[in-house]
């Protein structure tokens, strides 16, 4: 190791030091980068910084990270989860474990219409946890299921991580959206499998709603359901289906989504001039939040690379033994590890970077691997300390709820996703064959 | 301390304009998107448009974000920390880390659109080349209300710690 490395080295532990320490990630994003970029570069590092800031400016892809948030935003308003929650809930109902069933169905669909997770969990928790308490389930499953599925809104496509994955990899991020549908159902489906097999054993902790409660079965009930989900349909055929379809880039399509979501709101006349403050309010958060991260990273990168950084976890990747797919298990055992302690857009922007030249000298694909990567992240929304989904969930839940309620309830999930994750290993077509067949070859 | 509320109602006024930047961005897509795809005739202004509205947007709502406390951290170690161990914890973060670096990004975003004024620069994204100095000045500004806006938050944790320390 030179200098240069050693240093890069010491970069890298500072800015752990400083994110796990408490300061603002995007901040200390920059300062690092800024600060050796000053030691190393000389004062060029400032109009660098600037021509960083500008290359996020004119991206084309990453205008849809505000109006996909917006989308979601304003959906979560209208209160057409709710709806289709309420028609699942009747129709799974008198399941053992029926209404965790509709629990992850709603959020499957939800998460099929926006891209950040806030609005699912949020939504779903004052939603569901209510009515799942009432009928005395598991405290732990209940929020479990939650944390789980609402987890999902930020893989299944539209999804605000992989837009902004794809500048990230030089990925289409239409290619990303549709190699993400089928993970995303796998996981759904392993869920419900648990979810049902859990009931059948247990029933006590999952019950059926009582005889007394239940919608008679026929073709009222189907009718009913399907008219209180159409509209969740016909934003998803819209947005999603004209990006797999390649009719619509991803930013096209946002900006229809967001619209389609306005005409939605004012149909369910819920559209007020406080809610769209609220909702822009909200959207412009989250998408300053991201941005200056995406500024921070970029700053950060270039001083790394620069110092030869991306070299040195390159060389120590590729000098482990037993052959390519144990330096896969390793980068996906530290992005599992790193989800305890940083947040998705911290692993997304720190480790991706420094991992992609690995992945592509063992020759995997590199499509394939991003996939890997969201999947493998889906389970940071779970692991404690630092998760999302417990927060949020902890957040919105009646205060019987304890903490440690949620850390049970998640560790079957966390498991679940794990073997989500090694399906998608094993069986890559999940995650390949559908952007080959709706958008053909190439990157 | 009156420099608080004025900074404070900066940082919101700039925000509450960042934020409505999403219906005009909303509608320039719907308006590209049917030009394009139903009448064949995709408008030469549109994508430049359109990045300008969305990076004046995330630009402008820097500080509005950091006044509301919208910027991620971690704080499973913070949150170790007494109530006024996080006062003296935060003052640090921004005297050391945001005010310099918000300061030194203020002077080198001014340098950077003074330069695309000067030489009357063109955006050379599409065909429609509209002077790029106007949305590159938009950056010091960003970074300005930056500065402002890290400055309120530190003599907010100070004044809080000196009031504890009176009371």
């Amino acid at each position: 190791m030179n200098l240069d490395q050693i240093a890069a080295v010491v970069m890298f532990l500072l800015l752990l030091t400083m994110v796990i320490g408490g300061v603002h990630l995007a901040f200390s994003l920059m300062f690092i980068g800024v600060l050796f970029g000053v030691l190393f570069q000389g004062p060029a590092i400032f109009p660098m910084s600037m021509l960083q800031v500008f290359d996020v400016m004119e991206s084309e892809i990453l205008i849809a990270v505000p109006l996909f948030v917006f989308m979601g935003t304003i959906l979560e308003k209208t209160g057409v989860a709710e709806k289709v929650y309420q028609g699942l809930y009747e129709l799974f109902g008198p399941l053992r474990g029926g209404l965790a069933i509709a629990t992850i169905a709603t959020c499957t669909i939800f998460a099929a219409c926006t891209g950040v997770i806030a609005a699912t969990v949020t939504t779903m928790s004052l939603l569901a946890i209510p009515s799942m308490l009432k009928r005395k389930y598991d405290k732990g499953l209940a929020t479990g299921v939650i944390c789980a599925g609402g987890s999902l809104g930020i893989l299944i496509p539209p999804s605000v991580m992989l837009v902004m994955y794809g500048p990230l990899a030089n990925l289409s991020v239409a290619r990303l959206f549709a190699g993400a549908l089928f993970p995303g159902l796998l996981l759904s489906a392993l869920f419900l499998t648990y979810i049902l097999i859990r009931s059948w054993l247990r029933p006590e902790t999952a019950p059926a709603l009582p005889v007394g409660e239940r919608p008679p079965i026929g073709l009222k009930l189907i009718r009913n359901t399907g008219l209180l989900m159409l509209p969740s349909f016909f934003l998803i055929v819209a947005v999603l289906g004209s990006i797999i379809a390649g009719i619509a880039s991803p930013t096209e399509a946002s900006g229809v989504g967001a619209f389609c979501a306005l005409v939605l709101a004012v149909s369910y006349r819920k559209l007020t001039v406080k809610s769209v403050k609220e909702a822009a309010h909200t959207t412009l958060i989250v998408t300053a939040m991201v941005f200056f991260i995406i500024v921070g990273a970029g700053i950060f990168n270039v001083v790394f690379l620069y110092l030869g950084g991306g070299v040195l976890v390159k060389n120590a990747l590729m000098s482990l033994p037993f052959g390519k797919w144990f330096i896969l298990a390793t980068m996906m055992f530290i992005l599992f590890i790193g989800g305890f302690f940083i947040s998705w857009q911290g692993l997304l922007y720190m480790l991706v970077p420094i991992f992609l030249p690995v992945v592509t000298e063992l020759g995997f694909d590199q499509l394939w691997f991003a996939l890997l990567v969201c999947v493998n992240l889906q389970m940071s929304f779970l692991t404690p300390p630092f998760a999302y989904a417990i927060f949020f969930v902890k957040g919105a839940s009646p205060p019987e709820i304890t903490t440690w309620d949620i850390y049970r309830g998640v560790i079957p999930f966390v498991i679940l996703q794990a073997i989500g994750l090694f399906i998608c290993i094993v069986y890559p077509e999940i995650i390949l064959w559908l952007p080959r067949v709706t958008l053909g070859g190439g990157r | 301390m009156k420099v608080l509320g004025y900074i404070d109602k900066i940082s919101g006024w700039t925000g509450m304009v960042a934020a409505w930047i999403i219906i005009p961005l909303t509608f320039v897509v719907i308006y590209e998107v049917v030009m394009r795809h139903f009448f064949n005739a995709p408008t030469g202004w549109g994508y430049d448009t359109l990045w300008m509205l969305y990076s004046a947007q995330f630009l402008m709502g820097g500080a509005y974000t950091l006044l509301k406390k919208g910027h991620i951290r971690i704080d499973i170690v913070y949150n170790t920390l007494s109530p006024r161990g996080k006062l003296f914890f935060d003052a640090m973060i921004y005297a050391v880390v945001f005010l310099p670096l918000m300061i030194l990004f203020t002077c080198a975003g001014v340098r950077f659109a003074a330069e695309a004024w000067a030489t009357n620069e063109k955006l050379s994204t599409t065909n429609w080349f509209f002077p790029s100095g106007p949305i590159k000045t938009i950056i010091p500004i960003a970074f300005f209300l930056l500065s402002l806006q890290s400055l309120a938050e530190l003599i907010r944790n100070i004044s809080t710690i000196l009031k504890g320390k009176r009371s």
